[in-house]
């Protein structure tokens, strides 16, 4: 639209008082820069454009799940099944004797939008209508290692910062007893997950992931680490750090001033502050049985990803900006007959029950939930069995795959996106890895391409020199 | 704008691509033609089948025994085209191209096959390109280093040294006057630190603050520059620019077992203050260099660790990738550390800010290529580090020998134990088979028995797989070496290797030093210094050409790390990019001064320092001043000292001092490779998560503790949240966060705890007449300045109120007076003025 100057200059001055009037006291006390330099780098600060979310609960689905079996139903592959692949494949181990393989679930379309989905994942299929369902998603890589680096990054290669630390970096953090960016017992193991998939990279360290937790102790026993000295009663810990800060003053007084003293004195009491928020926080024992029902824990199959779910949960509500959960084990290149129906049970309820207790808690319309693997699965099957049919699985497939989103600012019940008739690769409606970040960073009113930080000599963002935010599905 | 692309010279390419007409090419047709048709068919091809090439437009016109292969503009009269259309020969014959394969030859022909040459295939933005290059050529730093002796100042009685001159010029232009000098606490605290990461001892304060002797200053300089300290904390900044780490590997920590020995090499050449040229020499040619004594070999061989060691992502299925992955590397760091330029962004264009083409990067990667950094296959995909047998010294093949023997008898004895505990098993399966014939009774207790004696089957296995893991060996390094036959590198179009586009011979960067830019060979003639030159990869010359006084860059850039180390910035605040993305420097006379002083020196980075900590420049308080606050906020002119926050590993090994826990043990192995619980056996044997350090140097100097990628080890959490740099990139500059898990940490970390507790009974144990002196020792101990009688008052007031309160706590125990010092040290410990030196 090419509106003339004045009215756009008014249009923008809109958007910008109404950037100020969005959201919490707190947002709009810091509206001035000085404001938010004085309250340190995690203080609130306004988005380029009203947001439609303030937080993010992102879901990594590791490993990458078979879209084929989930969400993406395709008639002409679960007719053809058992036939020869009619597209180029390249030699590998496992692929003598390959053919097509149909969906190995029974699908049915879902809610008033008709989406389909399979009859694995029962729960969610009650929530049809509040997904949007992104069907021709793609990555640059078909290896775990790099497609994950790229889908918390965007790069595939480099080390970068992390999403959730732009995210901080772009909006810093609404409560300021927490940090802007959390992420719950992130896969750390060999090449599947690392560290810097929740790092700052080059941003401040401010914005890295506070990890909680990890995948040896589990969501039952995540904890932050040196929350507490088990050594020293809290009243007693206040009179030390009151005596430190006590002399921290008095040098301060005696340098005259220092940036950097300041910012660790502060430091200091919000570090002490998180101690007597988070432990509460990660405590579920305050939740009602009803609420551990409805995420399912207390049930062997779902208590891990139900109690990350709610964990999630409770630090969205906390103010939270950027909360990533992880559910691991969805690489099934054997046996996905058996595995499939197994991953699907462990995510369907705790999911489910986190929309159902979203919405009812009015936090559905400002949170965005992005659930997704680093790429999807291919329509013809792998065989390490030598003609065991059950022993069959998929292989990766970075060219056509599904992402949902669901929450702020995104159209539910909404399908975007076609993929060829097997289901092999996106041909229609297109989205990138680097889409789908630009289009994340629009709905928490950040303008990818003005979120940029100055490192090295150039200015980097998410997206590198990518992304277009799908306006298609926005609400 | 026109897509017409500058050409540097007239092509045999014929018509002119345009972009788009590049960008077809680069997609559709190069790869179909690389892949389906090289084999046989180009430079490559083993045998030249009917002698055609089709890896350049003119190899095409020409064509081979059978005539032109293509005729431009005319698809159906091409060979070509007739030949994948299987019309008279079936190419490629191993099966035919995809109707859209076909399609894009036949378009590509009838547009009168445009063959871009690399440039073309560089060049985005062309008109942008030639815009920066021009204004880049006249870049500070391309220019040579030309000393300014001094500068004549309005206050001359202030500057001790013609450095103080150059800081005090600008100062004065801008009406600012120098911060008077720090007090003599102040200022030990700060020299200790920047020279050898501790503190001083409290006899030192006490002997500096009353020496009168006007060389006061600098004896204490001359002893810190000879203590061994200065290695292991200068040292540390070196290692901080390289990939050094005591693993490889980019997922699984896989041990470098003798990286310990570059990270000593490094240490040993700061304390025997090794010229800095000798020093780089070495670390990228140090293999390929003449050598007098095994020493001498042995010191080269590990030098070249610098190259060897690094991220290697050893389980890289594609091995070409791997290969340009690893040459990426190197090239990163030999430019950022070296140079203090940023070469990757060339790998896949011509750099946007920097005169640093395409060209010139895979002239220098063919000297890397022509390097072997890691070997073939392990097992499975994986690659495994080049290492080297060093010339072994009596003494250790002595050693190796007992060490031998002892191998071998715990080998025997593991064996032995291992066959006994197979026996028990054997016997009771036999029962288990009997009692299965004879019938049921008694069965549940067997397969019970059975189960544990699985288990100390499986343990005595590990243990002999450990042992083995151990097994002694002669000394070995890290280290890179030339391999056989160099070659000269292709360029990856588009940094893709399987892309390849013109071959670059082997060369260096015009930038840094214009004169010799030209091709290796003919470097090696103007010096005429090596035989043998077709058989080497050109590190030697390489290394030459870096240190030859014409390089502009070397000296520049050291000298600019020393300054940032000692004031907290350098001249160059971007200490590892000079190039035009990076900041110019505040003081351009100053930079070349020392840079020429320090080729004076003979390149001795001791004599450098030394002639900087002498400056008035340096001995300025850090206090605040608003004046000078109001002209210059970020300092870069100088008008006080910076004060900085202590690194993580002066931070650590200043509490370990304090508390009197620190041992000065230097060098040697320190990966816990004998502990089972730290060692995950497998192809390859890793390093567990939370992987132990060894009790026995858990104490040292952090320097001497194992690095390992990644994420450092829990015992040393410390450096994970205090800034410690990633150790796969080159960080001349760590930053410096401020973020609450760091004061959770100094609040509950059982390390400080314990600390605090080490040093409260060493205060209380110690003959100190009361508690007031007490406070005062600890002061002097910690902060390094006495404490004011209003301090020594809140302390004891802090520690008396403490130990009433500890004492009425329930689980109360008979020792609240150690406690509540305990808690009194760990207070300084975790406070701003402990954490800073001034």
């Amino acid at each position: 639209m090419n509106l003339p100057p004045h009215r756009d200059l008014t249009r923008r001055r809109f958007l910008q008082s109404s950037a100020c009037g969005f959201g919490s006291v707190a947002l709009a006390a810091m509206c001035t820069e000085q404001a938010s330099a004085a309250a340190g780098p995690l203080a609130p600060k306004v988005p380029h454009v009203p947001p439609r979310a303030k937080r993010v609960i992102f879901m990594w689905m590791a490993g990458g799940p078979s879209q084929l079996d989930m969400f993406d139903y395709k008639p002409r592959l679960a007719k053809e099944s058992g036939e020869a692949i009619p597209y180029e494949i390249p030699d590998g181990v496992g692929m003598d004797l390959s053919c097509l393989m149909g969906p190995i679930s029974p699908m049915r379309p879902r809610g008033q939008s008709g989406m389909m989905m399979t009859d694995w994942l029962p729960h969610m299929a009650k929530h049809a209508d509040e997904l949007c369902l992104l069907r021709a998603m793609q990555a640059d890589n078909e290896a775990h290692a790099p497609a994950a680096r790229q889908l918390h990054t965007g790069d595939p290669r480099l080390i970068r910062p992390s999403m959730g630390s732009w995210v901080g970096y772009g909006l810093g953090t609404e409560n300021r007893n927490l940090p802007s960016f959390i992420t719950i017992c992130p896969l750390l193991v060999d090449d599947t997950g690392n560290v810097q998939f929740f790092g700052n990279s080059f941003l401040p360290a401010v914005y890295q992931g506070t990890v909680l937790g990890s995948r040896a102790t589990g969501a039952e026993k995540a904890v932050f680490r040196y929350i507490e000295d088990p050594s020293l009663p809290v009243d007693l810990q206040r009179d030390q750090v009151d005596f430190i800060q006590q002399m921290n003053r008095a040098h301060l007084q005696q340098v005259r001033s220092d940036r950097q003293m300041e910012g660790l004195i502060q430091s200091f009491e919000l570090a002490f502050r998180m101690q007597s928020e988070a432990p509460d926080l990660i405590d579920l024992s305050s939740e009602s049985k009803a609420t551990l029902d409805l995420y399912g824990i207390g049930w062997k199959e779902t208590d891990e990803f139900g109690r990350q779910c709610l964990l999630a949960r409770r630090f969205a509500e906390a103010g939270v900006r950027f909360i990533q959960i992880t559910s691991s084990g969805w690489d099934h290149h054997e046996a996905i007959g058996k595995g499939l129906p197994q991953k699907c049970a462990n995510i369907d309820k705790p999911t489910a029950g986190l929309i159902s207790d979203l919405k009812a808690r009015g936090l559905f319309d400002d949170t965005l939930l992005v659930w997704s693997g680093e790429f999807g699965r291919t329509p013809h099957f792998e065989d390490f069995s030598f003609g065991d049919k059950s022993q069959y699985g998929r292989g990766h497939n970075p060219e056509g795959f599904c992402t949902w989103m669901a929450g702020g600012g995104v159209r539910g019940g909404m399908v975007h996106g076609v993929t060829d008739e097997y289901g092999l690769r996106a041909v229609d409606q297109k989205v990138h890895i680097h889409d789908l970040h630009a289009t994340i960073l629009h709905l928490l009113g950040l303008d990818h391409e003005r979120l940029t930080y100055r490192y090295s000599g150039r200015d980097f963002r998410l997206t590198d020199v990518y992304g277009r935010v799908v306006n298609e599905i926005l609400a | 704008m026109f897509g017409i692309i500058f050409l540097t010279a007239s092509t045999p390419h014929g018509v002119r691509p345009t972009t788009e007409q590049t960008e077809f090419f680069e997609s559709k047709i190069r790869p179909l033609l690389v892949k389906n048709c090289y084999q046989c068919h180009s430079e490559q091809a083993k045998i030249l089948y009917s002698k055609l090439r089709v890896d350049g437009r003119a190899s095409l016109l020409n064509g081979g025994t059978r005539g032109a292969a293509i005729v431009p503009g005319d698809a159906d009269a091409s060979q070509l085209i007739q030949a994948v259309r299987y019309e008279n020969l079936e190419m490629p014959p191993a099966g035919r191209l995809t109707e859209a394969q076909i399609q894009a030859l036949v378009r590509w022909v009838e547009i009168g096959a445009p063959w871009p040459d690399l440039e073309i295939a560089g060049a985005i933005k062309t008109a942008d390109r030639q815009t920066n290059q021009a204004a880049s050529e006249n870049h500070w730093a391309w220019k040579p280093v030309k000393k300014v002796p001094s500068l004549p100042v309005r206050n001359n009685t202030w500057p001790a040294d013609p450095i103080d001159n150059f800081i005090l010029k600008k100062l004065e232009a801008r009406e600012l006057a120098p911060s008077p000098d720090a007090d003599r606490y102040t200022l030990l605290r700060r020299v200790y630190f920047d020279l050898i990461g501790l503190p001083p001892e409290p006899e030192d304060v006490a002997a500096f603050v009353h020496d009168d002797s006007e060389l006061a200053f600098e004896k204490v300089i001359d002893r810190l520059l000879i203590s061994p300290g200065f290695g292991e904390r200068w040292g540390r900044h070196w290692l901080d620019l390289t990939s050094y780490a005591d693993s490889l590997g980019q997922g699984r920590r896989i041990p470098a077992r003798e990286a310990w020995r570059y990270r000593d090499y490094v240490i040993n050449a700061f304390n025997s203050d090794k010229p800095y040229d000798r020093f780089v020499q070495e670390q990228v040619s140090g293999d390929v260099l003449p050598w007098k004594t095994d020493a001498e070999r042995r010191e080269q061989l590990v030098a070249t660790g610098f190259l060897a060691i690094g991220p290697w992502a050893v389980v890289d299925s594609d091995k070409e990738k791997l290969r340009m992955d690893v040459v990426d590397q190197q090239l990163d760091t030999l430019g950022r550390a070296l140079q203090g330029l940023t070469l990757g962004c060339a790998r896949c264009h011509d750099h946007k800010f920097d005169p640093i083409p395409t060209r010139e990067y895979y002239a220098l990667a063919g000297i890397f290529r022509s390097t072997r950094t890691l070997n073939g296959r392990m097992s499975g995909g994986f690659s495994d580090v080049n290492r080297v047998l060093l010339p072994e010294t009596p003494s250790e093949m002595r050693k190796r020998a007992l060490a031998t023997e002892e191998y071998q008898q715990t080998l025997d004895r593991f064996l032995s134990e291992y066959e006994a505990v197979e026996t028990e098993k054997k016997r009771l399966t036999d029962r288990q088979k009997a009692l299965d014939e004879a019938g049921t009774e008694a069965k549940e207790e067997l397969e019970k028995e059975l189960k544990e004696i699985d288990k100390k089957l499986k343990e005595a296995k590990d243990r002999i797989r450990l042992l083995e893991f151990r097994r002694p060996g002669p000394p070995m390094a890290i280290a890179v070496q030339d391999r056989p036959v160099p070659k000269d590198c292709r360029v990856n179009i588009g940094g893709d290797p399987h892309n390849l586009g013109e071959e670059v011979p082997r060369g260096f960067l015009s930038v840094a030093s214009p004169a010799k830019a030209g091709r290796i060979d003919s470097h090696r003639n103007l010096k005429g210094l090596y035989e043998g030159f077709q058989k080497s990869s050109g590190r030697l010359e390489l290394a030459e050409w870096l240190i030859d006084p014409q390089n502009r860059l070397l000296a520049r850039v050291m000298v600019n790390r020393i300054w940032h180390h000692l004031f907290g910035a350098g001249l160059v605040r971007t200490v590892d990019n000079f190039g035009a993305g990076g900041e110019p420097p505040s003081h351009p006379e100053l930079l070349d001064y020392l840079a020429s002083r320090f080729v004076e020196l003979g390149w001795s980075v001791k004599g450098m320092i030394r002639e900087i900590v002498l400056t008035g420049t340096y001995r300025q308080a850090s206090n605040h001043n608003l004046r000078g606050h109001e002209i210059d906020p970020d300092n870069r002119l100088l008008w006080r000292a910076n004060r900085r926050r202590l690194e993580a590993e002066s931070y650590r090994d200043a509490v370990l001092a304090i508390s009197g826990a620190l041992d000065r043990t230097r060098g040697g192995p320190t990966l816990p490779l004998d502990i089972p619980e730290s060692i995950a056996l497998g192809f390859p044997t890793a390093l567990t998560q939370d992987a132990k350090v060894n009790d026995e140097i858990l104490n040292r100097r952090t320097i001497y503790l194992p690095s390992v990628r990644k994420n450092q080890l829990p015992q040393l959490d410390l450096l994970n949240l205090f800034d410690f740099p990633d150790p796969d990139q080159t960080i001349g500059a760590r930053s410096v966060t401020t973020v609450p898990t760091q004061s959770l940490y100094l609040l509950n970390s059982p390390f400080l705890r314990e600390q605090a507790l080490l040093t409260a009974r060493t205060l209380l144990e110690a003959g100190a007449p009361d508690d007031k002196t007490r406070v005062s020792d600890f002061f002097l101990q910690a902060l390094n300045r006495p404490a004011t009688n209003q301090e020594v008052e809140q302390a004891l007031d802090f520690i008396a109120k403490f130990e009433v309160k500890l004492g009425r706590l329930p689980e109360a125990s008979d020792d609240s007076r150690l406690n509540a010092w305990a808690r009194y040290c760990h207070s300084v410990f975790a406070s701003n003025e402990f954490l800073f030196r001034g």
